[in-house]
């Protein structure tokens, strides 16, 4: 078992490096980043309800918990350990990512909760992916795989409650709410290109490399003008007078989401590293610094597409 | 026709083809045979331009990657992507408007089901499909008959025979002898990152013999009693 542990350390190390981290360094900010993001959660949700918050932080590490749950993971530590080690390995594991939430809690002096934070991280033990149904959610985009149909399965719920709140907003007069709610829905579809496809993904296009990006940029712009559209043809035509800054919204998530296509394939077929989330994240940051950015990403692309695509 | 002309392919220092050199006509079915790791899926994945190499790879009808059907050993399909979307996305790679798709289905695929929830004959007969709906004319099939059952094994022999009619070349690997036996034209033997032999129909049992020996030397029995 102490094998096990090692080697998810290793594993962990090695993911950190692909980044471009020094692993020591990487595990320092991913404490700082904890401790940073636990604070802020932690005072807004005394913000939003002071009674419940040190349960409702207490919860937090279910989510993590949720994921070691995945099924095939699971058949394969079972596979490969008797029933007792099996037992012992996934309430260890589970406690030591419960383990940061209770020293958290116990430092804002909330002993119960952070004893609900262990509690509902072993009680995680129980929690075990269900499989894949044999029905798929439709999907708008089925004609023209594969990213937008992927992501809009993957965050139908997010796109739902996103809707609902520009909706909200719209109701109780509150339009920033609307224009946010917006906004959101790029960064949303954007995530969508984060994960490079396998090169034989690419291979199969019988295209060179500037048309490929040529395709992929126009289908990423209009898969999101599909997907934005109607809340923004809403707050348009309810508050005409403002109606120029959801264009300016519109034009500049449109922008964004090219120089995140085109990131995705400048540095293809590796993964986004930190230099890399730098550049993109100063795009959005500094919008006018997207028109640099497209034409550096776009070269790039060329270059690196150019081994797959003739 | 095809004509490889010296191929080499090395990762870092180490060798992993050396010198290879064939031709492949119109109409022809060939087999390639080895060991695991002899290097068959490298020379496919050169042949496919997925990987470089040194020496030459001469198509006569054009650019080659641009009509050729790839089915990796190892398949991939996203996540909640449908056995339709995938064989859309095929198809759209390639500029075919195919409207109808499902007429295509031939080994009977729950086209709506998402890809990833497929058994994994499922999903070999999903990619084979997929490469028959592309309309290629070069087919390189990387273990076609892996994981699928005794009906489909005989639908892709038809399908392997019918490709031959229609003077399509197809490049294959089998662990299973006799379908490279049923199907392929001739027989390639890769040993040592080089062609060791190569055999026409009905010499093929040459090289079984010859691969039936390199194995001999290995004390498998003593190495395994010396693990329990």
């Amino acid at each position: 078992m102490i094998t096990y542990f090692e080697l998810q350390y290793k594993r962990l190390n090695r993911s950190l490096s692909a980044f471009g981290l020094n692993p020591y360094l990487g595990l320092l900010l991913l404490g700082a980043f904890f401790i940073v993001f636990s604070k802020l959660s932690y005072t807004k949700l005394l913000q939003l309800w002071p009674s419940y918050a040190p349960y409702l932080y207490a919860l937090l590490p279910l989510a993590a918990v949720y994921a070691l749950g995945n099924k095939s993971r699971n058949n394969f530590l079972k596979n490969i350990f008797t029933p007792k080690r099996y037992l012992q390995l996934r309430l260890l594991e589970n406690s030591l990512i419960a383990l940061p939430f209770c020293i958290f809690l116990m430092c804002m002096q909330q002993f119960l909760p952070s004893l609900v934070a262990v509690a509902g991280s072993l009680s995680g033990i129980f929690i075990q992916s269900v499989s894949l149904p044999t029905y798929s959610i439709p999907t708008p985009f089925s004609k023209h795989p594969f990213e937008f149909a992927i992501g809009f399965r993957k965050t139908y719920l997010l796109l739902f409650v996103l809707y609902t709140l520009g909706v909200i907003g719209m109701v109780v007069g509150n339009y920033n709410l609307g224009l946010f709610s917006l906004f959101c829905l790029f960064l949303l579809t954007m995530n969508y290109y984060s994960t490079p496809e396998p090169p034989f993904y690419v291979w199969i296009h019988s295209v060179n490399a500037h048309q490929f990006l040529q395709i992929k940029i126009k289908q990423s712009i209009l898969h999101s003008l599909i997907l934005v559209s109607p809340l923004a043809l809403l707050l348009m035509i309810l508050n005409p007078v403002n109606a120029y800054i959801v264009a300016i919204i519109l034009v500049t998530g449109l922008l964004y989401t090219v120089t995140w296509v085109l990131g995705k394939y400048a540095i293809y077929p590796k993964e986004a590293d930190l230099p890399q989330i730098i550049k993109m994240a100063l795009g959005i940051f500094m919008p006018p610094l997207i028109l640099i950015l497209i034409p550096h990403f776009y070269f790039k692309s060329l270059v690196r597409l150019t081994t797959y695509l003739k | 026709m095809i004509t490889i002309q010296s191929l080499s392919k090395f990762y870092g220092t180490h060798r992993v083809l050396h010198e290879i050199s064939l031709t492949f006509n119109w109409g022809e079915i060939h087999g390639i045979v080895g060991e695991n790791g002899a290097g068959k899926t490298t020379l496919f994945q050169c042949v496919a331009g997925l990987t470089s190499y040194s020496g030459e790879i001469h198509y006569d009808r054009g650019i080659l990657k641009n009509e050729l059907g790839y089915l990796p050993t190892d398949l991939f399909f996203f996540s909640k992507m449908t056995g339709m979307e995938y064989l859309q996305l095929v198809c759209n790679a390639r500029g075919i408007k195919n409207n109808r798709i499902t007429d295509g289905n031939l080994f009977d695929l729950p086209l709506h089901q998402y890809a990833e929830t497929y058994s994994t004959g499922m999903k070999k007969k999903l990619a084979i499909t997929g490469l028959l709906l592309q309309k290629n004319e070069v087919f390189i099939l990387d273990e076609p008959f892996n994981g699928v059952d005794i009906h489909s094994n005989s639908i892709i022999q038809e399908i392997l025979l019918k490709l031959k009619e229609l003077n399509k070349i197809v490049l294959m690997s089998s662990h299973i002898f006799s379908t490279l036996n049923d199907a392929c034209d001739y027989l390639h033997y890769l040993k040592g990152g080089t062609i060791q032999q190569s055999a026409t129909k009905g010499d093929f049992a040459s090289i079984e013999e010859d691969m039936k020996q390199d194995g001999i030397g290995i004390r498998v029995a003593d190495i395994v009693t010396g693990m329990l």
